[in-house]
């Protein structure tokens, strides 16, 4: 079992005191509060082996360069990929995703081709796919859910046929917190010969992922949201899909070789950097690099677990406190296949509200639709909803606090 | 600070308050006079643009910085003075605007106060620029000056006891 | 200083937010951060949606002065005063 009392001597800002209240921070599927360790390896390389990557001989650039390539291996085994091949560095879930869109759909999408998505995913999950569609006149199909906001399986299956060439689809949903079985998803896309791309943001910082055992073509997620710093996120792209991939950003670092003698002759780089156009963010690889050695040592499945438990906590301190019939939750309530998220809203309370008023006590939520406006709409909460997002850090006192302030203001509502 | 409980404003008032009448400053008016102190809440500024022949309020506008009350008061005045003589206008009571807003919180007496004592301000203003006083026209100040006044400096003492920094309407209007 | 910016801008609470940006809480931050000295703003809220301690919350961040001036059922009117 992991020890969160121990794990917060090492994130700082979790110390921070509002309005004399101590920080209470469960917006992590925004983003996460960053350790010590990932904080020290920004500012060591900064001080120690700052230069721009792959353009000279000499010694910092040297260092540099393998500090940066260094941590795609460090991020290709954290995932289960083959190697740095198959790891490309972006800004972010929403950047690897529309890289997917461009590089792979322009070149495979076509007339009368079909696109399955669902209505759980993020706008960054959603919109690049009708974008894409309306430039190569493929179509989209959305698949539902089921009250409960999971995934209607069976619809899904139905929707995948011969037409359909890809398949994108979230492996955690950012409000509900409902895991997808993305290795049956998977089986079944590939059985029609489509390819499955998945949004990881809030699977990759929080369960156990291994892109080859789950048998995805391209796995997205973010640097920040699993403690590293923002800016820096990760496209992996399986290396049987290569083949079928066009060039995205082009310029400088993409290519080996350029010649210009009446036409143009392009020889472009290995993977990955074909696909890393112009200077990256060299120290947020680094720094990603750092977090996910953070992870290890803590272990996904812990970490998990432990998330869980506060969940299932939540939900009997809500019940003991006698306000669950007050609390909707959008998504299942049991904890199984769900991760750390709890959406809610509380009686006829409109998010913002109650989130202005937790944040009078220090805790810090997210209201509104968290980019996830279809699913709210599907799920009957036209005003959007209160998240409250768990991660390693945080402790079923914070828990017993949150609880008590949800209750005083349910207590306060005419 | 806040209240949760209302005060009992009169349905007159909350009209007022929704839609203010004669609201915002006036370039071309002939006399302008301050009543209150935003320390206190309440303050109000009043323009008046009068016809010096006849020596009538031809319009008359406000700006407030206070409450419900203050608006409503100083918009029904404005509203009432309109087309008086400077003469009539001084006779006003802060009683009778306080009536015909069908009636006003006790608390809430002095926003009346404030209004018709920024008048009475403002017509002693308008003739002590001129040199000029009318027989009507009191030299001692009036009921409503005079509580102005005390308003004002009791605010101005509370800030100069604890050390703050005020600025009085009452000297701005001289 | 002027003491009365636009005049009393009313910000109707009750009204369904649309969308992320266009929720009225949003749209009441964006008016306060827009007062100057001697604005003032008149709100309108559900107290069953959005209870005046949520604007007592925004008010008092701000420096704002908040007064209830009216109650019907649970429509509450306030004023609030820069």
């Amino acid at each position: 079992m992991l020890n969160p009392y121990s794990i917060r001597q090492d994130f700082p800002i979790l110390d921070i005191v509002i309005n004399g209240k101590k920080l209470i921070y469960f917006d992590n599927a925004a983003t996460s509060q960053k350790p010590r360790q990932v904080i020290e390896a920004i500012r060591r390389f900064y001080t120690e082996s700052n230069a721009n990557i792959h353009r000279g001989f000499h010694h910092l650039s040297q260092e540099a360069s393998r500090l940066y390539e260094e941590a795609h291996d460090t991020v290709a085994e954290f995932i289960g990929a083959r190697g740095r091949e198959e790891i490309v560095f972006v800004r972010n879930t929403t950047e690897a995703l529309n890289l997917v869109a461009y590089a792979w759909g322009l070149k495979n999408l076509g007339e009368g081709d079909k696109v399955v998505i669902t209505i759980m995913e993020h706008h960054s999950n959603f919109l690049p796919w009708f974008k894409i569609a309306r430039h190569t006149g493929a179509s989209v199909r959305v698949v539902d859910v089921n009250d409960e906001g999971r995934l209607r399986v069976d619809l899904l299956e139905e929707a995948i046929n011969e037409k359909t060439k890809l398949v994108a689809i979230a492996h955690m949903s950012n409000v509900t917190g409902v895991i997808n079985d993305v290795k049956a998803i998977a089986k079944i896309a590939h059985s029609m010969g489509a390819r499955i791309v998945v949004d990881g943001a809030q699977s990759v910082p929080h369960i156990p992922v291994n892109v080859r055992d789950l048998g995805v073509d391209f796995l997205a997620f973010s640097g920040h949201k699993m403690l590293g710093p923002t800016g820096i996120g990760v496209l992996y792209v399986s290396e049987e899909v290569l083949e079928d991939m066009d060039t995205f950003l082009v310029g400088g670092d993409t290519i080996k070789e350029v010649h210009y003698r009446g036409r143009l002759e392009v020889i472009w780089h290995d993977m990955p950097w074909r696909y890393e156009a112009g200077t990256p963010n060299i120290v947020g690889g680094i720094g990603l690099a750092e977090a996910v050695k953070y992870l290890s040592r803590i272990g996904m499945e812990n970490i998990h677990r432990h998330e869980q438990e506060l969940v299932k906590y939540f939900f009997k301190r809500v019940e003991e406190e006698g306000f669950a019939d007050k609390l909707k939750i959008l998504g299942p309530r049991s904890p199984e296949a769900r991760g750390g998220i709890v959406s809610f809203t509380l009686g006829e309370l409109d998010p913002h509200a109650t989130a202005i008023m937790l944040d009078e006590e220090a805790i810090a939520v997210r209201s509104g639709f968290h980019c996830a406006q279809p699913l709210h709409e599907r799920l009957g909460f036209s005003r959007g909803s209160v998240r409250a997002s768990f991660y390693l850090y945080n402790t079923k006192e914070e828990i017993d606090r949150f609880v008590e302030v949800l209750k005083s203001i349910v207590k306060q509502a005419p | 600070m806040s209240t949760r409980i209302p005060l009992p404003y009169s349905p007159k008032v909350l009209e007022l308050f929704r839609n203010p009448k004669n609201a915002g400053p006036m370039e071309e008016a002939t006399v302008k006079a301050i009543a209150g102190s935003p320390a206190c809440g309440d303050m109000i500024t009043l323009y008046l643009k009068i016809d010096e022949e006849k020596e009538t309020i031809v319009r008359a506008s406000f700006e407030s910085y206070g409450c419900a009350a203050n608006i409503a008061a100083a918009s029904i005045l404005t509203e009432k003075i309109k087309g008086k003589s400077l003469k009539e206008a001084w006779e006003i009571t802060w009683q009778e605007i306080s009536d015909e807003l069908g009636g006003l919180p006790v608390i809430k007496y002095h926003c009346s106060i404030l209004a018709v004592g920024a008048l009475k301000r403002a017509i002693r203003k308008y003739y002590d620029d001129r040199g000029t006083r009318p027989e009507w026209l009191p030299e001692k100040p009036s009921r409503e000056e005079l509580q102005v006044l005390e308003e004002e400096k009791m605010i101005e003492y509370m800030y100069k006891k604890f050390g703050l920094q005020v600025q009085s309407g009452g000297k701005q209007s001289g | 200083m002027r003491w009365l910016t636009e005049y009393l801008e009313t910000v109707d609470l009750r009204s369904k937010p649309s969308g992320c940006s266009q929720h009225p809480l949003v749209k009441l931050k964006k008016l306060i951060n827009q007062l100057r000295e001697g604005g003032a703003i008149r709100v309108v809220t559900d107290e069953r949606v959005i209870p005046v301690k949520t604007i007592e919350v925004i008010a008092k961040k701000k420096g704002l002065s908040l007064e209830i001036v009216s109650r019907e059922g649970n429509v509450v009117e306030v004023y609030l005063k820069k």
